[in-house]
């Protein structure tokens, strides 16, 4: 045994022993790790999953403005509860009211008219009653009489038009304030302001297609609206059980009941915002209530929805 | 007698070398080959396996890879949460797109949308924060992309990167493991990758899941399969068939080469010595035999000696081969290079049952050998 | 008992036109506790003979009884396990294992046999000791001189004590005086009441170790004759 013939072998061990560490420390890892957060999983054995939105049982209701013009008082702000008819926000109405004087004088300047028209009237009516009394035909010829006949007619219907047009610078008077009373907006139903995008000065258009100045709707109770793929339509069962987590937090679930389904199965509305979205799938819509809701929901609020339901045909 | 026979093959120090090298060689040139096949065809699966949370891989039916994935209808992931056996599912956005620097380099790129729900996919960072991508216009990028995109340059936060007409800045540089395809791989949000596709409309590539523990995956997979359409294949079907897909379009071809001209001049190498050392040694044998020693004895005597150069020789060849491939390890395109302890144990085991082999072919001269011709001067 | 006996042997190697007969019927006998030298000039037959008697070569005729055992009934795997058991050998050219030391060398029939590795080079080394060669036990052949390698191989020839030992010419490379003090150490340590001892040589000037003579020519024994050894007085 020398030295010299021990060389190789303690370099081959050397060897060995060196690849064998550095091959077992490269082997990749395939394990299954956990997700950072967890994703949303369904507590039933046999479900539809879908996606749904957090809104008010009123639905959100979008406020308009019969009239167009600027904003000069915001009365609440977002998060307010409000009262049925309480006012939400006026218009600017300067205009209105110029053209409220101008009934009003309207109006005075016809009853004016109509007494006048009244005195001569009176007037007539007294000179005909004279001419009546006096029997001798000498004394008034009877031409004279029916004269006098005539004129107490004319003037009656004289009064008639004065009258009338008394009341109609009345009812212009009554459309100015209707108009004046529609530069205040307010709110159609007892609720929460759930939006407002509306500064005083700011203009408002009352027509279709603009963005709603001011969203307001009943958020107690919260309903969802859940978008459920039309092939899974075959597996609902009514009023089955449900569950909701938020997006990014399933932690919190939140059970459901069911309200009802919309009855017409419409193309999917992204939820993404994408407005260039191409629509290939059509959604039945399911509405639940929230069950018991807190201060953590949202209206507008993305959740992961789990609906209990049968099981697939290939399932058993 | 072990001993016996170890000592006469060390005798022989220029042969024992020269068979030592040769076993070494046979066992460098098919590891170092045969790994660089695996790890070739084992990056067509690194994005894959980079989800490191899912085993769940549902996909269009025409998809056969993940470089080459069409599209899902966007309620894919919840037609897949609503499958018995599927613990969780989440989509997952991944695009072709294009990229270019501020300088103005411009490369084709695997931009991959990571869901913000529960962050599945993220990738490991080497720089950075992998949640940065969360951040509005923000993204993360591999080393392989940063020598493409940025190269020489070191990373520094603030660098920009634009796709589709939108920077975004780059927040670190991840761990991604290298792609297939060796294009630069970018990790957004979801949300950002949604943006940024606008030319494909959809919002989903794969939904990635998990099964439940005590789910069938094949059962569930099969499940999927009859009752939408798609595909669904557990995270180690889906690399294999990602490497099935590239594999048959002959890429491993000019490998299997190699490997077989390794194995076959390491094993001519020495099966030819070992033949030369058996003759050479014939008084020796010849002696032993008239001494008394059997047959038996002399096959374990010379299975001894070539279990000796099989063990020596593969040693220091997977040593090589291990050295070769950290030095390899350092450049960006092979950091996915490893040696995989099964190519290795494969190749071991082909290479000493072969020269173990050939060593029993050089016996047949040892059986020839006449006892009688000891007498002879 | 004879610790040899053949009768009638016969072997020729080749065939048809080319066929040599080398041994044309031997009658020949080896004793126990004697020395026998078969001696003859070259190709004469003796080498096929000893092969014979060795059991590494087959008789194409006549028989072998070693210890009135027949060679020629026993099985292949059996003639080796015979051969490990009691024949040693002594070569011309010594055939020692250029890889193994002097006691490796000379313990090599008791690894044959299973033994120890220790416990053999031990044993192997002692007897190196008695041979005289005790101080370069843990030398490579190579290192010793010719006289000294046949004292290795003689060693391993008596190692494992068996009942017949054949030398082959055990002094044709060695100059007369390392031939004389071998043979001298053969015939006092191989020469043994149960042993016979077989010498092929033409070295006529060991033939005083002898005990008995057997002449050989042209494949037949012609004479054997009796002589006392001359002991080791040199």
């Amino acid at each position: 045994m020398n030295t010299k013939g021990l060389i190789l072998p303690v370099i081959a061990g050397a060897c060995c022993v060196y690849a064998a560490v550095s091959i077992a420390s490269t082997q990749p890892e395939k394990i299954l790790t956990d997700p950072p957060q967890p994703p949303p999983r369904s507590q039933y054995t046999h479900s539809i999953a879908a996606v749904g939105l957090i809104e008010p049982s009123s639905e959100s209701i979008s406020i308009g403005s019969h009239r167009s013009g600027i904003v000069i008082a915001v009365k609440v702000q977002a998060g307010d509860k409000v009262e049925k008819n309480a006012p939400l926000f006026t218009l600017d109405q300067k205009d209105l009211d110029a053209d409220r004087e101008v009934a009003l004088a309207r109006i005075r300047l016809s009853r004016a008219d109509a007494d006048a028209a009244r005195v001569l009237l009176e007037q007539s009516q007294r000179r005909l009653t004279a001419a009546n009394a006096l029997d001798d035909p000498r004394a008034l010829s009877s031409e004279e009489r029916a004269d006098r006949a005539s004129e107490a007619a004319r003037l009656e219907a004289q009064v008639a038009s004065a009258d009338a047009a008394v009341e109609l610078a009345e009812a212009e008077l009554k459309t100015v304030e209707t108009e004046i009373d529609r530069c205040t907006v307010r709110s159609p139903i007892a609720g929460t302001v759930l939006q407002v995008d509306l500064r005083e000065g700011e203009f408002v258009s009352s027509g279709t297609g603009t963005a709603a100045p001011m969203v307001i709707g009943l958020i107690e109770p919260l309903n969802l609206r859940a978008d459920i793929d039309e092939f899974e339509i075959a597996r609902l069962k009514p009023g089955a059980k449900a569950m909701a987590t938020p997006r990014g937090d399933s932690g919190r679930g939140y059970e459901l009941e069911f309200v009802r389904f919309e009855p017409l199965v419409i193309p999917k509305k992204s939820l993404t915002g994408d407005a260039t979205e191409r629509v290939d799938t059509r959604v039945l819509q399911a509405v639940y209530r929230v069950v018991s809701p807190d201060d953590s929901l949202f209206v507008g609020q993305q959740m992961d929805v789990f609906i209990e339901s049968l099981p697939r045909n290939t399932e058993s | 007698m072990i001993a016996l026979a170890l000592q006469m093959l060390r005798h022989d120090g220029a042969k024992f070398l020269t068979m030592v090298l040769a076993v070494a060689l046979a066992a460098f040139l098919t590891q170092n080959q045969a790994s660089f096949l695996v790890a070739f065809l084992g990056m067509t699966g690194s994005q894959i396996r980079d989800v490191r949370e899912a085993d769940l891989w549902v996909m269009e039916s025409d998809t056969e890879c993940f470089d080459q994935a069409k599209p899902l209808k966007e309620t894919a992931v919840q037609t897949v949460r609503g499958f018995e056996g599927v613990e969780w599912a989440l989509p997952m956005l991944k695009l072709d797109t294009h990229a270019r620097t501020e300088s103005g380099k411009l490369s084709t790129i695997t931009l991959i949308g990571v869901s913000e729900d529960s962050r599945v996919g993220e990738p490991k960072m080497r720089q950075g924060e992998a949640a940065s991508i969360y951040q509005r216009d923000s993204a993360v990028i591999d080393p392989g992309g940063m020598s493409l995109l940025y190269p020489g340059e070191e990373f520094r936060p603030g660098m920009k990167i634009r796709i589709h007409d939108e920077w975004l800045e780059l927040r670190g540089v991840s761990e991604a493991s290298p792609p297939f395809t060796g294009f630069p791989i970018v990790h957004v949000s979801h949300a950002t990758a949604m943006r940024l596709n606008r030319a494909e409309s959809r919002s989903t590539t794969f939904v990635i899941g998990r099964l439940r523990s005590d789910a069938n995956a094949a059962d569930v997979t099969r499940r999927i399969r009859e009752s939408t359409g798609w595909k669904a294949l557990t995270r180690s079907e889906f690399e294999a068939a990602s490497w099935k897909f590239y594999s048959d379009q002959g890429v491993p071809n000019l490998f299997y080469i190699t490997i077989t001209v390794g194995l076959i001049v390491g094993i001519a190498f020495t099966g030819q010595t070992f033949l030369m050392f058996v003759k050479e040694n014939a008084r020796a044998f010849t002696t032993l035999k008239v001494l008394g020693f059997t047959h038996h004895q002399l096959a374990l005597m010379m299975t001894a000696q070539a279990a000796l150069v099989v063990a020596l020789g593969l040693s220091i060849g997977t040593a090589m081969v291990v050295g070769t491939t950290e030095l390899a390890k350092s450049l960006p395109f092979f950091r996915g290079l490893y040696l995989p302890w099964q190519v290795s144990l494969a190749c071991c085991a082909v290479i000493g049952c072969v020269t173990v082999l050939t060593a029993g072919l050089s016996f047949r001269q040892v059986l020839q050998l006449k006892p009688a011709d000891v007498f002879r001067s | 008992m004879n610790a040899v006996h053949c009768q009638q042997i016969e072997k020729s190697f080749g065939s048809g036109e080319t066929e040599v007969k080398v041994l044309r019927g031997v009658d020949f006998t080896a004793h126990q506790g004697e020395m026998t030298f078969l001696v003859g000039p070259s190709g004469c037959g003796k080498t096929t003979l000893i092969s014979i008697i060795a059991g590494l070569l087959g008789s194409d005729s006549g028989s072998v009884e070693l210890f009135g055992e027949s060679i020629a009934s026993l099985s292949s795997r059996e003639q080796i396990l015979f051969r490990r058991r009691h024949l040693g050998f002594v070569f011309q050219q010594y055939n020692l294992l250029p890889s193994l030391t002097a006691a490796e060398n000379a313990a090599v029939p008791l690894f044959a046999a299973g033994m120890n590795r220790k416990a053999a080079v031990a044993k192997a080394a002692d007897l190196l000791d008695r041979l005289g060669i005790g101080h370069r036990a843990h030398a490579l052949p190579r290192l010793l001189s010719g006289g000294q390698q046949q004292r290795v191989a003689l060693a391993r020839a008596l190692v494992h004590e068996p009942r017949l030992i054949i030398c082959d010419e055990p002094t044709a490379a060695l100059d007369h005086k390392s031939g004389e003090s071998v043979m001298e150490l053969l015939s006092n340590s191989a020469v043994h009441p149960d042993r016979a001892v077989i010498v092929v040589t033409h070295d006529n000037r060991v033939f005083h170790f002898a005990h008995r003579i057997a002449h050989m020519d042209d494949g037949v024994i012609t004479h054997t004759e009796s002589s006392a050894p001359t002991a080791a007085t040199h």
